[in-house]
């Protein structure tokens, strides 16, 4: 095969410009200047420390573990703030339900008269009593007595219901137990009113003294009064541990009556 | 066959014939006074720049004297080639990488050396240089090294199928398809101007 660079004077115009552009560019001539140059930067680098492989490793190694630390702050700091901004949104959330609570009991549970500071020095109990959870529907106060058959009962609660009423009698007496309950907890936890609450609970007590919720209304009643009126706290404690000696609010019973 | 090469004065193999072929240890001296020139032609036909040549012809005898131990056999060309081979890809991929920090090419028409007598002819030819490594840059690699170390550095057919390690039918039709490709851009040139 013909080289290009021998075609130089072809007919073909092509032809020709390709051997005019293969020709400019000359083989590469031997130049022992450079070969030495070479060598000699040859030897310079045989004679660089040994070390310096496992010297560019190890700052490798230090350059990846400083990106993994860097990242894992970065990573902590953006849950960091994650956290806060949830926490913040569930504290308005809470905040908000707090006051829709505060407007939907307005009609209900009137406010005291003297709101007297509730200096409650033991520690509350951790679980609300059951009816409070799920609130009855709030409505004019209802006699014990008197059939309303268009108030939907609220859901039967955990413990059996009283056996001898009848059912829509039963669903009235579940009603104004769940009232009571739900106005005491509303005035001694939100409105800060234990005058109020120790009243209503007092309320429930007669009305109700085997109720589902009477262990839950004596700690409540207990803990409106501890701190604020001492002989009442240990008549209800007594009360407490006379019918429930190992109840869950026994241990709160047992403080009120310690001197 | 050093008779029948057109480029008698450039000394291809010929330095290297001296070489003992046996298994015995290779002195690397002697393995780089003998190919140094030829490693660095190899690089210009797989597409390295002048200015580079010489750097990646270093690293190249760095790889040769760290393997040279352990190298067996006597062909030591297609050996050396294939350190080459792999160097020169190493580079281009720095050199990608590089050219993502400086935003261009590290050619520069005024750094090619040109053996022109006057600025007028030295101007043609930094151009004809110019349109000549587009033109290789557009080819395959096979192709391209073909065509450089036969058209430009002067190696016979047998010689680079010595070196690739291939039989010489596939270098005479790697050379066709690049011949042709070659001349098909350079008709596309002439077409545009």
């Amino acid at each position: 095969m013909k080289r290009l660079r021998d075609q130089r004077g072809a007919a073909d115009p092509v032809v020709a410009e390709a051997a005019r552009l293969v020709s400019a560019r000359a083989p590469l001539a031997e130049d022992a200047v450079r070969r030495q140059r070479v060598r000699a930067r040859l030897r310079r680098r045989r004679s660089a420390p040994r070390g310096a492989m496992w010297l560019r490793a190890a700052a490798m190694l230090l350059l990846v573990c400083s990106v993994a630390a860097a990242s894992a702050m970065i990573g902590k700091v953006a849950q960091t703030i994650r956290a806060h901004i949830e926490e913040a949104r569930a504290a308005r959330q809470r905040e908000h339900e707090r006051t829709h609570r505060r407007h939907a009991a307005a009609p209900v549970a009137a406010p005291a008269p003297v709101a007297a500071p509730a200096p409650v020095a033991a520690p509350a109990p951790v679980i609300a009593p059951a009816p409070v959870a799920a609130p009855a529907p709030v409505a004019a106060p209802v006699p014990v007595a008197a059939p309303a058959p268009h108030v939907a009962p609220a859901p039967p609660p955990h413990r059996a219901p009283p056996p001898a009423a009848a059912p829509a009698v039963a669903g009235d007496r579940e009603s104004d137990e769940q009232r009571l309950l739900t106005a005491a907890v509303r005035a001694l936890r939100h409105e800060h009113d234990p005058a109020r609450a120790e009243q209503l609970l007092e309320r429930y007590l007669d009305r109700y003294p085997d109720g589902v919720a009477a262990e839950d209304a004596l700690a409540l009643a207990l803990e409106a009064t501890i701190g604020r009126d001492a002989p009442r706290a240990a008549g209800f404690a007594t009360r407490y541990l006379a019918r429930y000696p190992s109840g869950r609010w026994s241990a709160l019973a047992h403080r009120a009556l310690e001197p | 066959m050093a008779s029948q090469r057109p480029y008698a004065d450039v000394d291809l193999h010929a330095a290297a014939g001296d070489l003992p072929r046996t298994s015995e240890p290779l002195d690397f001296t002697r393995v780089y006074e003998a190919w140094f020139d030829p490693c660095l032609r190899w690089l210009r036909a797989l597409g390295i720049p002048d200015a580079d040549l010489e750097d990646v012809g270093q690293e190249v005898f760095v790889v040769v004297r760290r393997k040279l131990g352990g190298f067996e056999g006597d062909r030591l060309a297609p050996w050396l080639y294939r350190i080459a081979t792999r160097t020169a890809s190493d580079h281009r991929r720095r050199a990608w990488f590089r050219r993502l920090w400086t935003r261009g090419s590290r050619i520069d028409l005024d750094t090619m050396h040109s053996h022109a007598a006057g600025p007028a002819e030295a101007l043609e030819r930094r151009e004809a240089e110019r349109l000549l490594d587009g033109i290789l840059a557009r080819m395959s690699d096979k192709r391209r090294v073909a065509f450089s170390l036969y058209e430009i550095e002067g190696y016979s057919g047998e010689e680079i199928a010595q070196l690739l390690d291939v039989p010489v039918a596939t270098v005479w039709t790697r050379l066709h398809h690049a011949r042709k490709e070659f001349l098909a851009h350079v008709a596309e040139l002439e077409e545009e101007r």
